[in-house]
């Protein structure tokens, strides 16, 4: 996603103290560490001091049997007269050394062989994690009886056998940990430059695996805690100490659950079991809570936009789509989602009708009511900003502001406000507007959109460009209101104008009236849902119609984006990104939509993919009268399709306007660099006549590598010289990353040879490599470790570094 | 299919090394066990044999081969379902549990259905709700019960649903008179599989709800809400299925662990299944049927992960191509 969180930058945890192992990274306190380290702590008390204080000692027939409780006894007496308190303050310490001890000899273990197994690989740790599993599949409980019931019951048996069966699941945890962090790019990134494993290790695996052990302790102390108890109550613990379990032991016995007695001899035992094993695993949740990755569910209810509806500008025909949509469903008259009637049939909204008399109709984004959304829909006129925006002089909104200013104030002004912008505009009819629309993220609060207004006319494609982090992506989701936490609407109104029912929210429009395709579009359909099923669901969703009837509009949809029928039927794992892109395009007009948003169609594809799929949505507009809205960084891509522009930085569009004239005479600083951004490199300054050294610095022979069944490099020779250049160009997957990576060791060829200075690159080491050949990462973003400040990697953002895969050394 | 048939292969070297343990285990405990090996084999009358009584024991059990020679005895043995003579029943030990095993697999079997439905549910609908009253709520409820030792709830259910409401029985899988119908078993049953329920939930809730909270950060999630599917929709029909394998995988791991908790609650509520023989055995110092019972549980827990393979394909369109690893 797109937001703040680039611009935000990483943050630096360093070492963490004491005191931030009890707060999320939000800062708000971490309240299951809290209350289970408070458990922990009067667990570990009574342990050390339950003997001393104990009001009556150990063994000693104190009182008659079955006492209720009373002054003499608070907890009562057991069937030998025994005081239940005492037993209990004394039977801690069983379960505090058996928990502590085999928890800390399983974890240390299990650490080192997750530690041992995740950094060496190979062979080891196949055997190590083979040994593991078997461990983990054999049936815990009965190998410690019969461990215990052959070697004799006591204390030691019992902790050296939790700890020989409680290593297993530590040490799978603590590797697969390991390999987590190995595998980041990050990790990768240092590897490339040289770094050492014990570097390594040190600087980025022992932090990332600490908080994991630590969750791991809490969880084997649990556990041994538990299955003491489970020991002691079979009659295999200790014979000679009273235990938590044994004392369960004894009223299993004598069936004290069958008498009075179960009250004060049974509950208080499990209770004090149950609190001490729900204190240890209390810290483990909270210290995973800590530990796991931050996520952006889609569940989070978060505030969206205001959505008000409007039947279709000028009434002089309604959208021949959404018509033609309804048509073809059957028997769907009388339902939600039949047509209302013509706008003509709901004369007095038309746009021109002022607001004030008009109360807009607030539907309600998401389908929760009772939302502080309907606080944040200030009225438009004393909103603060509001003598900022039309302040023509403010450095930062050029006209567009003003425009967009003038909007907000009078809609019904805005094509004649829009007029001065080109041509086309003159006779633009609105399908969509969006009035003071501001974004923020997290807390404190980052703007990621800052009070933008804009309109969507019919029928036209408007290019939203700007640089990564300017909020343009913010600024597509939450005209869907699919903005996910720590996003939020603060502020903002859209218009639609539809003939839809004016009591349906904006969930109600999503797919229906409204389409979306989302950034890198590969990753978004179901890996389990075969394609034809995905786009099925969606018709079924807002359609009322039988299964033929949706069969063929989705075969038809799916055929428009050019997706042969045999391709239909496929999951998503067995098409290639360029068709998985192209099914969500369908999935998207399937139901006609009248406003179709795309976010960044162009990220991740080369530049044959990045043609083809703006072709596409620039025939796709003209076939079905779709208004469209474009999200992109490649301003010189969007033009292509775009017939005006929206230039975003820094959350606000700093200028709008028809897409040739803004492209030929840009008026803002920021556009020109925008467009100065593709222009063609200028030519290399060496001469290329240079002689061929007679020793190559890189060299590939035949080198081959395929990636499970798939060949990604078949027989490639390739040399380069000291202190030349050979650019790799080729369409995604084609082998460029894998052939560069090659040069640094970092992956190693199936067949054939690499040689740096004529040394097989996997003789040279790392080290060295590291200051022979610098690898510029693509993907800069995951290359720099979450937890450090860029300056002390010192790696380089920069545009995909895969052509350059070597450069001069001293 | 490469990668599949690795995976086939690797799964095969873990349950044949998983038995192999097991026999190992059982076959060395009793000669690092202090005292005479033949007590595990005839019980303590051992110990009152004359000399020549005693050669001719070891010979007759092949307690005076090699090591490795009585190994490989002991393992064909087990492979053939000869796990010996019990000392308290006098009957082979095979006989003892095979009669015993039904029980137990029904206990657990019950059990762990209605842990991984409840479970997965809740975990679903708790990830959904993360952090509000509703995922906390549950969140504390299905931990507090997974931390309470499964035996101690059985006796608290006896004690309360038996003895003091009479609602349920108190031990036992049948009635003492009459044919027993299904109708009376589950009527047995019902407090010992709930309190094994109980205890069991809580892992796999927690697998659950964190599976289902990674998800729901999916792109495909969010597409899912772009194409207008209401809340419901996107949980059950995409963010659950989309988290069952993880689910499914841990799941496999809880099958010994369960069998494990039956042990006690088969002792508690006098379940004449394998953990109780378990049980009786350790009491009597039965040698022979304790091993033997350990081995036949491990060997239900190996059973149990084939048919969680088998069926694993079921649940993963993507099985055939990338292989049950092909995905985090």
């Amino acid at each position: 996603m797109n937001g703040p969180e680039e611009a935000a930058g990483p943050t630096d945890d360093g070492p963490r103290s004491v005191a931030s192992v009890v707060r999320t990274p939000d800062g708000d306190v971490e309240w299951f560490t809290v209350i289970g380290g408070l458990g922990i702590a009067v667990f570990l008390l009574v342990g050390v001091f339950g003997p001393t204080l104990a009001p009556y000692p150990d063994e000693r027939l104190v009182g008659n049997p079955f006492e209720p409780p009373g002054a003499d006894h608070l907890l009562g007496t057991d069937d030998a007269g025994r005081d239940v308190l005492s037993l209990l303050l004394i039977g801690a310490r069983v379960s505090m050394v058996v928990g502590l001890v085999a928890g800390t000899a399983a974890v240390l273990v299990g650490t080192a062989v997750g530690v041992t197994a995740g950094i060496v690989g190979g062979r080891v740790e196949a055997v190590l994690m083979r040994v593991v599993d078997v461990v983990l599949t054999i049936p815990f409980l009965p190998l410690v009886i019969v461990v215990a019931a052959v070697l004799g019951p006591g204390l030691w048996t019992t902790v050296g056998v939790l700890s020989a069966v409680m290593w297993a699941r530590p040490a799978r945890e603590v590797r697969s940990e390991v390999l987590s962090i190995r595998e980041r790019e990050y990790i990768e990134a240092a590897r490339a430059m040289g770094a050492s494993a014990g570097h390594l290790a040190v600087r980025y695996v022992v932090p990332g695996v600490l908080l994991i052990v630590v969750a791991q302790y809490a969880r084997a102390v649990s556990m041994a805690v538990l299955l003491e108890a489970a020991l002691s109550f079979l009659g295999l613990g200790d014979p000679t100490r009273p235990s938590w379990g044994s004392m369960l032991f004894w009223a299993q016995q004598r069936s004290a659950f069958l008498t009075g007695a179960w009250k004060w001899w049974v509950v208080p035992p499990g209770l004090a079991i149950t609190a001490s094993v729900l204190s240890f695993i209390f810290v483990t949740l909270g210290v995973e809570r800590q530990a796991g990755p931050d996520r952006h569910s889609v569940a989070t209810d978060v505030p969206g936009i205001d959505v008000e509806i409007r039947p279709p500008h000028g009434g002089d025909e309604p959208t021949a789509t959404a018509d033609g949509g309804r048509e073809g469903t059957p028997g769907a008259g009388a339902g939600g989602d039949g047509s209302t009637g013509t706008p003509d049939d709901e004369g007095g909204r038309v746009p021109d009708a002022t607001d004030a008399d008009d109360q807009p109709r607030r539907a309600a984004a998401t389908e929760g009511d009772d939302h502080p959304r309907t606080a944040a829909a200030t009225d438009a006129d004393d909103h603060p900003r509001t003598a900022a925006a039309s302040d023509a002089d403010d450095q930062s909104r050029t006209a567009a502001a003003t425009d967009a200013g003038r909007h907000r104030r009078a809609p019904a002004d805005e094509r004649a406000a829009g007029a001065e912008a080109g041509p086309a505009d003159a006779d633009g009819v609105p399908a969509l507007s969006v009035e003071d629309l501001t974004v923020e993220y997290g807390t404190p609060p980052t703007v990621a959109v800052d009070d933008v207004s804009v309109d969507l006319r019919r029928d036209e494609v408007l290019g939203v460009v700007g640089e990564s982090g300017s909020g343009k992506s913010s600024f597509a989701l939450a005209l869907l209101d699919l903005l996910r936490a720590p996003g939020r609407v603060t502020d903002g109104r859209l218009t639609l104008y539809t003939d839809a029912d004016d009591d349906v929210g904006l969930a109600d429009l999503r797919g229906d009236d409204v389409g979306f395709v989302p950034q890198e579009a590969m990753n978004a359909l179901d890996p389990r849902q075969s394609l034809l099923t995905q786009v099925l669901e969606a018709v079924h969703v807002h359609r009322d119609c039988d299964r033929a009837t949706a069969r063929a509009r989705a075969t038809e949809a799916l055929e428009s984006v050019g997706l042969p029928p045999e391709s239909h039927g496929r999951y998503p794992f067995e098409l290639s990104g360029g068709m998985c892109q192209r099914g969500v395009v369908a999935t998207a007009i399937v139901n006609d939509p009248q406003v179709l948003v795309v976010d960044e169609p162009t990220t991740g594809l080369d530049v044959v993919t990045t043609v083809e799929t703006l072709d596409l949505l620039s025939d796709l507009g003209a076939e079905r009268d779709l208004s469209v809205v474009v999200i992109s960084h490649d301003l010189a891509a969007v033009r292509r399709v775009a017939d005006r522009l929206a230039v975003m930085k820094a959350g606000r569009f700093v200028e709008v306007g028809d897409a040739d004239r803004l492209a030929a005479a840009p008026d803002h600083a920021y556009t020109r660099r925008l467009l100065a951004a593709r222009t063609p490199l200028p030519a290399p300054t060496a001469s290329s006549e240079r002689q061929a050294s007679a020793d190559a610095h890189l060299a590939y022979e035949g080198v081959e590598k395929a990636f499970g069944d798939e060949a990604v490099l078949e027989g490639v020779d390739l040399s380069l010289d000291r202190g030349r250049s050979v650019a790799l160009l080729g369409e995604s997957g084609a082998g460029k990353s894998t052939l560069a990576r090659m040069a640094l060791g970092l992956i190693a060829p199936d067949a054939g040879t690499v040689t740096v200075d004529g040394r097989p690159v996997e003789t040279v080491g790392r080290r060295a490599l590291g200051r022979e050949g610098h690898y510029v990462f693509q993907d800069a973003y995951s290359s720099l470790p979450p937890n450090r400040w860029p300056s002390t990697t010192s790696a380089t953002p920069g545009l995909a570094g895969s052509g350059r895969s070597s450069r001069p050394s001293a | 299919m490469g990668a599949l048939a690795r995976h086939a292969g690797r799964r095969l070297l873990e349950y044949g090394g998983t038995f192999l343990a097991a026999v190992g285990i059982n076959f060395l405990l009793p000669h690092l066990a202090p005292g005479d090996p033949l007590i595990y084999v005839i019980g303590p009358e051992a110990t009152e044999l004359s000399p020549a009584e005693r050669r001719a024991e070891l010979a007759r059990y092949g307690l005076d081969e090699p090591l490795h020679v009585q190994f490989v005895d002991y393992l064909l043995g087990a492979l053939q379902g000869d796990l010996g003579t019990s000392l308290t029943y006098g009957r082979p030990v095979t006989d003892v549990l095979a009669a015993r095993l039904p029980w137990t697999l029904l206990l657990v079997g019950s059990a762990l259905l209605l842990a991984v439905v409840l479970g997965t549910l809740l975990g679903a609908v708790s990830a959904w709700h993360e952090g509000d009253r509703t995922d906390l709520g549950l969140m504390a409820g299905v931990v507090v019960a997974m931390s309470a030792p499964g035996f101690w709830l059985g006796m608290l259910f006896i004690a309360v649903f038996a003895a003091w409401l009479g609602w349920f029985p108190a031990s036992g899988v049948r009635s003492a008179r009459g044919a027993p119908t299904a109708l009376d078993v589950a009527h047995h049953l019902a407090l010992p599989v709930a309190a094994l329920t109980f205890v069991r939930l809580g892992s796999i809730y927690l697998i659950a709800r964190n599976t289902v909270l990674s998800t729901l950060g999916e792109d495909f999630l969010l597409f899912s809400r772009a194409k207008g599917l209401s809340d419901r929709r996107v949980l059950y029909g995409h963010a659950l299925p989309n988290s069952l394998l993880p689910v499914y995988t841990r799941f496999t791991l809880q099958v010994g662990v369960a069998i494990g908790g039956a042990v006690a609650i088969e002792t508690v509520f006098a379940i004449p299944g394998i953990g109780r023989v378990l049980f009786d055995a350790a009491l009597e110092r039965d040698y022979p049927l304790l091993q033997g019972a350990f081995l036949v549980l491990t060997v239900t827990v190996i059973a149990a992960n084939v048919v969680a393979d088998l069926t694993y394909p079921l649940i993963d369109p993507r099985t055939g191509a990338g292989g049950p690893e092909g995905r985090p």
